[in-house]
């Protein structure tokens, strides 16, 4: 296959598949290496980009996905009526921001944090999809974990968590 | 009177004082030195409003604030060793961290105005059909055939007849006679490791029968159980030995001679 080929091959994989495809599915499939994947999709990303297309490829440390962009928002929203997104409440924004700067975080670390029970948050969170549970805390009781999903990173414009602003712990006053 | 935020608006005890402390314009640290005690417990007037858990949250930091605040006016305690850290600090700590997230909490609303407007697609109901499996060389003949073969193998041919699936053996071990050994035991220096007690390889019946003679025991106030640390070592030590069983009550045990 040449490259335009797999170029072709991994944009109709993931306008099929809709949700993040997992970078190793596409490696499989089109019998790839970590670093010809990239070249592929730093090539994609940057064609679209460059030509202005109605879609462009998200990319984070594990999976790839097709979104619409954004330059054409007004759009669709004039068009289609997307379901605006509400806004979060101060709740779900400080639990959300726990998970994400702390994450596996059980939930009650994120109590001890914001010195509130935390169970509506988190629930709704998770049936957002914006956290889900990764794991189990090896203590007692076995406490579920919680980590952010692809949902949230692409909500929030990044591709890794890498890009999240710094956590400053001190506050102003003091530096 | 003075423009107040209702109490309910707080997103808890953490919130409430962060916000008192943010309308005096005080550093974090200074919150002990201020007014910030009383103007908290002021707002407890509200508590009727709040439901049962949200209520008792805000109870709680004030049963803090008042502790820490009484400890200030009082001369100092010695320091006991070992003992708990410095509720004031803690609170500073959490206060810190908890002011933290939540300006992260607001940075991330930010980014999540600006990166508005991207749509996905709903996935395919079935973008992949299941594989199908083809098994081109079966046959009932080739089924039965390896059938037959399964029922041929040696380990089938030459399995021993498992008498212990057909009899029933009489108890071998009865509360009396665990009672007796745990005794036994503990005569020697007052005290044993439980673990030891299940040395050797004890039968499952054995270790079961140990066990409930062992609790038996705690009831009649013959032993009692230590463990330093959670999930280390449980030493059992020697109360008051009973010598004859009279104050235990057994089920229907027949002692087997062995």
């Amino acid at each position: 296959m040449i490259v335009d080929e797999k170029k072709g091959a991994i944009e109709c994989i993931l306008f099929v598949a809709g949700e993040p495809v997992e970078r190793e599915a596409l490696k499989m499939a089109l019998s790839l290496t970590d670093v010809e994947l990239q070249g592929i999709l730093d090539e994609m990303d940057r064609q679209y980009r460059e030509e202005g297309r109605g879609i462009l490829i998200f990319v984070t440390d594990t999976t790839v996905q097709l979104v619409s962009n954004r330059k054409y928002a007004y759009i669709i929203e004039q068009m289609l009526q997307p379901p605006k997104e509400k806004s979060f409440s101060q709740s779900l924004l400080e639990t959300l921001s726990v998970v994400a700067y702390k994450q596996p975080v059980t939930r009650s670390e994120i109590e001890t944090v914001r010195g509130v029970r935390c169970d509506y948050a988190v629930s709704r969170l998770e049936e957002l999809g914006f956290i889900k549970e990764v794991g189990r805390k090896d203590t007692v009781g076995r406490p579920a974990q919680f980590g952010t999903t692809d949902k949230f990173l692409r909500e929030f414009g990044i591709n890794s968590l890498s890009q999240l602003p710094e956590l400053k712990l001190q506050s102003e006053e003091e530096l | 009177m003075d423009y107040r935020v209702k109490l309910a608006q707080f997103d808890g005890p953490l919130d409430l004082l962060l916000h008192l402390i943010e309308e005096a314009e005080l550093d974090i640290c200074d919150v002990f030195v201020s007014e910030i005690t009383s103007q908290y417990l002021a707002y407890m007037d509200d508590l009727s409003e709040l439901d049962m858990n949200k209520a008792s949250e805000f109870i709680s930091m004030a049963a803090t604030l008042v502790n820490i605040k009484s400890k200030s006016l009082l001369p100092a305690a010695p320091i006991l060793e070992g003992g708990e850290e410095d509720s004031e600090e803690i609170l500073i700590a959490q206060l810190k961290e908890y002011k933290a997230f939540k300006r992260a909490g607001a940075d991330l609303s930010l980014m999540r105005e600006n990166a508005s407007g991207t749509y996905t697609r709903l996935p395919e109901e079935f973008p992949l059909p299941p594989p199908v499996v083809n098994f081109p060389d079966a046959s009932i003949d080739a089924l039965y055939e390896a059938f037959v073969n399964v029922l041929n193998k040696e380990r089938f041919r030459n399995e021993p007849y498992d008498r212990s699936l057909h009899e029933v053996k009489a108890d071998r071990y009865t509360i009396r006679s665990q009672l007796r050994v745990i005794r036994n035991r503990l005569k020697i220096n007052g005290k044993a490791d439980f673990e030891s007690l299940f040395d050797g390889a004890p039968t499952k019946m054995e270790c079961i029968v140990t066990f409930m003679a062992l609790l038996d025991m705690i009831m009649h106030n013959e032993i009692s159980l230590r463990q330093s640390t959670p999930y280390g070592k449980i030493t059992i030590l020697t109360k008051e030995l009973c010598d004859d069983d009279s104050k235990y009550e057994y089920m229907d045990e027949v002692e087997y001679d062995s």
